[in-house]
Formats: C-alpha cells, sequence, structure tokens
C-alpha cells in the first residue's frame, strides 16, 4: 500500500516536471501561466542562438536638473529592481510613455526628497558589435528625450 | 524480472538511512544559508510596498489565498511565515520532529517563493530544483538518522531502509530532466546553431558589459574556445541522464558539472551553488562513511 503510494508520488513528480517543459515547448496558448506548474518549471534560459554581426546595446538613463546638470540614473535611483529598469523603464523610456514613465518619476522624487525635480530623461544606448574577437565598441546614440510635465516649473 | 519487480527493484531497494540524511542536512543546512543571505522575506515585503511592482499570482498562490481573490496576502501573513521559515528549518537541519519540520519548511519555502515571482519578479530555475528536494524528503524517513528523532528512537545510523532510496533517485532524475530541459529549448530554438560559438560568446559579453565581469568579456574574445564550451555544454545538458543509468560515469558527470556551473559563476556572475549542494543526491554516503573507517582501522 505504502509502496503503490509512493509509486504515484514518483509518477506524478516526473510526469509534472515533463509537462512543465513541454506545455511552454508546443506554445500550448490554452495554459495560462507560464509558471502554472510552480514549482515545476521549464529552463529556457540563453537557448536562442546569436550571429556575428548582431547588436548588444548597453543602456544608459540620463536625468537633467533643472539646472541643466545631467547625471546617469541607476536602478536604484527609481526604487526598481535591475530586471524593471530593464524590462520596463528602458521600453517605457525609449517609447515616450508618459503615463508608465509617471510612476518612476514618482518613485525617483520619493527617492530623493533633497534633490530638485528631473527636468528630463534621455536614453542613450552603447551599441557593441558581436565579431569572432569579442564585442567591438560601436557609436553611442541618443535613443529618446522625455520631457517631464513639470519642467516648466 | 518482472516488470513491477524491476521497478521495485530500482526504487525500493533498501539503502543506508545515512545517504538520506546527510542529504536533509545539506540541502537544508544550505537552503538556510541562502535564506539568510538574501533575505528573501525583505525582498518580498519591498514587492508588497512598491507600486512598480503588480501582484499576478501564480495559479498555486491563488488557490492557497482564494479569500483574497487577487489581492496580495497582508504582510503579517509574510512575516508569519518568515517565522515558520527559520523555525522549522531549524528544527528539520537537527532532525527534530523532522516529517513535520521539513514539510513546514518545504511548505513555507513553496508559498513564500510563489510570492515573490506572483510579483513579476525574475523566477529563479535555482530555487525550483531545491523545492522540490525539500518537498520529497519530506515524505522520506531522512529523520531516521543523524537527527534528534533517530536519538529518541534508538536508530542505528547505518541501518537500511527500502524507503531511503526512491527520494534521492527521484531528485537524480529531476536533475536529468532539469538538463535536458535546457538542452532541448537550445536545439528548439535554433538547432545546432546554438553550438556556433557567437552564441554563447553573445551571453558572455552580454552578462560581462552588464556585470562589469572582466573573465566573462575575456573569454568571449576566444571563439575557438567559446565553440568548444559551446559542445560541451550541449553534450553534458543533453545526456546527463547518463549519469543515472551508467553508475560508472557518475563521477564525470559530477565533476563536469561542478565544473560548468563554476565557470557559469566566473564568467557570467550566475550562483548556481545550490545545484552543487544538491549534488549531495548522488554520493554514497554509507560508502564514504564505510571506506573512511576502513582507512582509519586499516
Amino acid at each position: 500500500m505504502r509502496r503503490r503510494l509512493v509509486a504515484g508520488v514518483i509518477i506524478s513528480v516526473l510526469a509534472m516536471q515533463v509537462m512543465a517543459v513541454l506545455i511552454p515547448l508546443v506554445k500550448w496558448r490554452a495554459w495560462g501561466h507560464r509558471y502554472g506548474l510552480w514549482p515545476f518549471v521549464d529552463y529556457p534560459m540563453y537557448a536562442a542562438p546569436h550571429y556575428a554581426g548582431e547588436v548588444i546595446d548597453q543602456y544608459a538613463v540620463i536625468g537633467v536638473l533643472p539646472d541643466g546638470t545631467a547625471r546617469r540614473l541607476q536602478p536604484d535611483d527609481f526604487n526598481a529592481s535591475g530586471r524593471q529598469f530593464v524590462k520596463e523603464l528602458i521600453p517605457a523610456l525609449r517609447g515616450r510613455d508618459q503615463r508608465r514613465m509617471a510612476r518612476y518619476v514618482q518613485q525617483y522624487d520619493a527617492r530623493h526628497p533633497e534633490l530638485e525635480r528631473l527636468t528630463e530623461l534621455r536614453l542613450e544606448a552603447m551599441p557593441y558589435v558581436l565579431s569572432r574577437n569579442g564585442v567591438v565598441p560601436g557609436t553611442p546614440r541618443r535613443l529618446s528625450t522625455m520631457r517631464l510635465p513639470d519642467s516648466a516649473t | 524480472m518482472s516488470l513491477p519487480r524491476r521497478w521495485n527493484e530500482y526504487w525500493f531497494h533498501p539503502a543506508p538511512l545515512l545517504d538520506l540524511a546527510v542529504c536533509r542536512i545539506v540541502v537544508v543546512g544550505f537552503q538556510l544559508f541562502c535564506l539568510a543571505s538574501r533575505d528573501g522575506v525583505d525582498q518580498i515585503h519591498r514587492l508588497l510596498a512598491s507600486p512598480l511592482s503588480p501582484y499576478d499570482p501564480l495559479p498555486l498562490m491563488r488557490l492557497l489565498f482564494w479569500p483574497l481573490g487577487d489581492a496580495a496576502p497582508p504582510a503579517m501573513l509574510v512575516n508569519l511565515l518568515g517565522g515558520v521559515l527559520w523555525v522549522s528549518g531549524v528544527c528539520a537541519l537537527t532532525g527534530f520532529r523532522t516529517r513535520l519540520s521539513l514539510g513546514c519548511f518545504a511548505g513555507a519555502t513553496v508559498v513564500l517563493g510563489g510570492l515573490q515571482y506572483s510579483f513579476s519578479g525574475p523566477m529563479s530555475h535555482i530555487d525550483a530544483l531545491t523545492i522540490l528536494a525539500l518537498l520529497l524528503l519530506a515524505l522520506s524517513p531522512c529523520g531516521h538518522a543523524l537527527a534528534i528523532d533517530a536519538r529518541r528512537r534508538g536508530v542505528r545510523r547505518r541501518e537500511v531502509d527500502p524507503m531511503a532510496r526512491w527520494p534521492l533517485r527521484l531528485i537524480q532524475w529531476l536533475f536529468a530532466l532539469v538538463y535536458g530541459s535546457a538542452a532541448l529549448h537550445k536545439l528548439a530554438a535554433g538547432g545546432l546553431d546554438w553550438a556556433n560559438g557567437y552564441t554563447l560568446q553573445y551571453y558572455l559579453s552580454e552578462k560581462g558589459l552588464l556585470w562589469d565581469a572582466p573573465v566573462g568579456l575575456w573569454v568571449g574574445r576566444h571563439h575557438t574556445l567559446v565553440q568548444a564550451m559551446s559542445w560541451l555544454t550541449l553534450w553534458f545538458e543533453a545526456t546527463f541522464a547518463l549519469a543515472l543509468i551508467v553508475p560508472r560515469l557518475t563521477w564525470w558527470y559530477l565533476a563536469c558539472g561542478a565544473l560548468f556551473h563554476l565557470g557559469i559563476f566566473v564568467t557570467m556572475e550566475l550562483d548556481f551553488s545550490q545545484y552543487l549542494a544538491l549534488y549531495a543526491v548522488f554520493i554514497p554516503w554509507g560508502d564514504v562513511v564505510e571506506r573512511v573507517h576502513g582507512l582509519r582501522s586499516g
């Protein structure tokens, strides 16, 4: 009886792990959350292939104060994690999404009450081109500039 | 030999209770160390307080906290879970009321981990395997040796038990599935192109630039070396199951795995030390103790 129960556990655990791997792989859309079987998860990290000539962009977010001083801002300045910075803030700034950016600016103000409010945010990219001998730095470029609503004050 | 008999022989052949007990101590001890160094409960409090992190509960969290609907659980509950985690973790480590304490420890780890990932946080694939290992150990007689429970019961630590083998074997198979999954995703995404050298150069350089990791950037400059590493990675991940099927290969695969994870840590600053601690499930601790005793007496 006990062995049958354990056999059930063994088969269930293996089946769940196999399902957790196969469901995202076959892109079964009816299955809602990617991690719906947590703590059974798949392992797709770093799976996409890359080729020579591809560009790795390193982003810099620059904040401008009323006196024109520019300073490079880090995730911590917005009370954001590194992932939020890369996956949410940078795309929002790149798309000049005022609504999404407003939350981050609020966080910045709360984090730096001693500083004057930002008048402008800029997104700059430092491209690195992939070659046989590693990455080669390209020419930095400005991707977007966003004037912030309170800049007149 | 009939199939049911083979099944029983594979999963329920009597094994030393010491093997399970050592794994309990290593896995629980390392998990407690990770909890102390990462401060996971504080991270959840930060996520609860931050308007930047919308709560999107995992299905398991939705089920567990169904009275709350889609609302995040209160901070008080998170504190309570944090307390349960530490008390049960220490009890599980020392083997006091082992099944109950390890069950609570595994349960609290699942819930706190699930909460963290319900805030659109990054998914830690490393934690998931450790959590499964804790859950499986909680179902096993791992408190029958090297434990306060064992002392109270008067169990001798070299005793064998038919229920001592299956949890370790199952965790070993989970390892094979985890590594196999990583290989499968690579092959599904681009076939053997993944091993073209540029792919790994890309990831090494990307992480090297992001974390300012000079070793990753340096390795990323050597195409042929990186190409060889890519093939070795694919081979290791895709064939790890051989370590379970051919016991002679187990030590080779464990050594390769240790180098693989160490290499990832040095070049990409991704910490897989929990996997290395979990490798304890591959080691026949009973035999190791016998040999050490043999060497001492010989």
